[in-house]
């Protein structure tokens, strides 16, 4: 940079300085007259810029320069402002560390529900025992988890905040604290997650725990709705109200294949499902990870398998001729 | 009795060495090279007994069977008329191996008998040689190690 150019540019400095002191507020809009705002290339005189900004007469005190902000709290509070945002992100991200669990157990209770069946079928086990009191807790997590997905997804609260009552209930039962204590978060549109958020990171900053003791998590239960029951039935209700179709909510009922296939060497394949969730292939409880539209794309998948499998059963012996 | 027990090794013998042959026309894989050469050492060794087989049947005062029709009667090794895949070919010849060296042992046992010392040698030999092969089949066919 030449000499030229940098005299030039320290006299724009002085007139610039000259012109918009703090005082001016001529030329600007009122969006930026509300503003107070210092000249960018404002310099105190007297009182060093940085290191000072407790003394009450330091004249940046109040002022915005260039874009940043001049805190008007106490360090103190500053500070647990920055603790609270901190705590309020960490919460959001275990409760959707929790929602992507609960998809995973949805996942998962679809295989509890097959090995429950075929149990029942042995004759291993009795309808209404212990295992078909799971899956109905399982089912009452998959459509309180669908439902506040779906709920909050249509920005219609109440039918997930309902569910996640009835969820946080079942948790509170099963001791699982964390689990409930996220579920009621939930639970109360009043309420909204953020500020419970902060409640509960005000929590943890005080007592230094996170989540609350049992004492607690009763207290909550108690200011928490009864869970509707049935509970498949009301969600439908709700569902039907929100104008949500209760199909997409509800776990999908498997009773019996829709269609059956035998292999060569004696192994059955079953085909679940239907036209609205689709069809899956199912081998000794197992299901295979392709999804089919329709049944003709399941049927053909079969066989395309049979006859690749009779292949490659000739390959041990080709035909000479 | 030890010319009808030599029959019977002629006409094994020579089921033995077609089918090592057609092994070694129509083995495939990624060892074809290896298996297609391994093969050839089988079925010329096994071609090289058959005279040697015939002409002391006819030392014994019998005439050698030499038809296909006769070679079926008599022979205790199967005909493979497809194409096995190659491992398949191994087991196979293992199997059928075995088979020649149980023939073998009773044409020894025989040739003993009956004080036919040139022949229990013949034999003997022979015997040694398809120990060799089973070796070396046996060797193919293992896979802990592989």
């Amino acid at each position: 940079m030449s000499n030229d150019i940098k005299q030039m540019l320290e006299r724009l400095a002085t007139v610039e300085g000259r012109l918009t002191p703090s005082g001016v507020k001529h030329g600007l809009n009122s969006q930026q007259r509300e503003v107070p705002q210092l000249p960018a290339l404002f310099k105190p005189k007297h009182i060093r810029a940085l290191g000072s900004r407790t003394d009450p007469a330091h004249p940046m005190d109040g002022y915005m320069v260039g874009d940043s902000v001049q805190s008007r709290g106490t360090a103190l509070e500053e500070a647990i402002a920055e603790i609270e945002e901190d705590m309020v992100s960490k919460v959001k991200k275990d409760l959707t560390q929790y929602l992507d669990h609960l998809e995973k157990k949805g996942r998962v209770s679809s295989e509890l529900k097959n090995k429950a069946r075929d149990a029942v079928e042995r004759g291993e086990v009795e309808e209404g025992d212990e295992v078909e009191e799971d899956l109905s807790t399982v089912d009452k997590v998959l459509a309180g988890a669908k439902g506040f997905g779906k709920g909050f997804a249509k920005g219609i609260p109440a039918v997930g905040a309902a569910y996640q009552a009835n969820d946080a209930i079942n948790r509170a039962a099963l001791g699982d604290t964390r689990g409930a204590m996220i579920a009621a978060a939930g639970a109360y549109p009043p309420l909204s997650f953020p500020s419970l958020a902060v409640q509960v990171a005000r929590d943890k900053h005080n007592t230094g725990s996170f989540f609350p003791d049992d004492e607690q998590i009763a207290n909550a239960a108690k200011g928490i709705p009864a869970p509707p029951s049935p509970a498949e039935l009301q969600a439908a209700e709700w569902s039907k109200k929100a104008g949500i179709n209760p199909n997409t909510l509800l776990p999908v009922k498997e009773n019996a294949p829709v269609r059956t296939y035998t292999m060569e060497n004696g192994t059955c394949l079953e085909c679940y499902g239907d036209d609205q969730a689709g069809f899956e292939i199912r081998h000794a409880g197992r299901s295979l990870p392709t999804r089919f539209s329709n049944l003709d794309h399941a049927d053909m998948a079969v066989k395309i398998f049979q006859k690749r499998r009779e292949a490659n059963q000739n390959q041990d012996y080709l035909e000479e001729k | 009795m030890l010319a009808d027990n030599l029959k019977i090794l002629l006409a094994s013998n020579f089921a033995y060495y077609i089918k090592a042959h057609g092994f070694h026309w129509n083995v495939e894989g990624p060892d074809f090279g290896e298996l297609h050469e391994f093969f050839q050492n089988i079925y010329e060794d096994a071609y090289s007994a058959i005279d040697p087989t015939a002409e002391y049947i006819r030392y014994l005062g019998e005439y050698a069977p030499a038809s296909f029709e006769r070679y079926v009667e008599l022979t205790q090794i199967a005909g493979q008329t497809k194409i096995p895949r190659a491992r398949l070919m191994l087991e196979e010849l293992h199997a059928n191996n075995d088979q020649m060296l149980e023939i073998l042992n009773g044409c020894f046992a025989s040739a003993t008998d009956e004080n036919e010392q040139g022949i229990a040698n013949f034999i003997a030999e022979r015997l040694s040689a398809h120990g060799k092969y089973r070796w070396q089949l046996l060797s193919y066919l293992k896979t802990e190690r592989a």
